[in-house]
């Protein structure tokens, strides 16, 4: 019963209490409606743009908008 | 992963299975070629014939759970995508005159999602999904610049801007999402 299998350590969840629950779930919540009012995942919507589609392009602006906020506020 | 073209595919069954006997003749020709130059290139243009064979989106599926499984036993890494475009705003940020230092995001973890994180192995990935989608569409014949899906022309209207917009509000809330579950 003590013995680990022998992968374990490759992957470790780190879930410390109920806030950090919270934002696993709301975080995942957001990340899903987003995906699907986009129709890809960040991933796939890299994809996209690579097969012609360029309403990719406009998701992945939008995810720069959101993590570089300073590039879309006026100087 | 992607908006699911099955109800298409069985519209267009018929000619859909024309179209890809020739292009199997094509990719035939091909991998000859290509293993008397270079052996590598032929399991490449293989592999795209299989997965984008109508039907086979179940099969690329399996195949990218096979390749998480890999990409962490032999890379070390989680493959994944959205850190990435968070990392590529600091750069951009930065490039073009902003300190990204000023927001905590960039600074956290010894600016493990700085302007510094750049380039890495998960770019490398981001990168290579966009080449190798150029590659299989171009195989395919399925490479196509569109800036409406067909599935949304159909629902919502052929109008580019409103799927622009709409769009570029799904990637900012998803990212959100991403952020806040650590992902």
């Amino acid at each position: 019963l003590t013995q680990r299998p022998r992968l374990s350590g490759l992957a470790q969840l780190s879930v410390s209490g109920f806030i950090a629950l919270a934002f696993f779930f709301i975080g995942g919540l957001l990340f899903g409606i987003g995906w699907g009012i986009l129709g890809y995942c960040p991933g796939t919507a890299a994809g996209a743009l690579g097969e012609g589609r360029i309403d990719g392009l406009w998701g992945v602006l939008g995810i720069f908008r959101q993590m570089g906020p300073a590039l879309f506020l006026p100087r | 992963l992607r908006q699911s073209k099955s109800a298409e595919l069985i519209a267009f069954g018929i000619g859909k299975g024309t179209g890809l006997v020739s292009e199997q003749f094509r990719f035939t020709q091909r991998i000859r070629q290509g293993a008397a130059v270079n052996g590598d290139k032929g399991a490449v243009f293989l592999g795209a014939m299989i997965v984008n064979c109508p039907g086979n989106q179940f099969f690329a599926g399996a195949l990218t759970g096979v390749l998480l499984v890999l990409s962490v036993l032999v890379a070390g890494h989680f493959l994944g995508a959205s850190t990435t475009f968070a990392r590529g705003a600091s750069v951009i940020e930065k490039a073009v005159g902003i300190d990204p230092s000023q927001f905590a995001y960039f600074t956290t973890q010894k600016g493990r999602y700085g302007p510094g994180s750049l380039p890495n192995w998960q770019l490398l990935f981001v990168v290579g999904i966009i080449i190798g989608a150029f590659i299989s569409s171009k195989l395919s014949g399925e490479f196509k610049i569109q800036t409406v899906p067909d599935m949304w022309r159909e629902k919502f209207g052929p109008n580019p801007a409103k799927r622009g917009i709409v769009a570029f509000m799904g990637g900012a809330i998803g990212l959100v999402g991403a952020r806040l579950a650590g992902g």
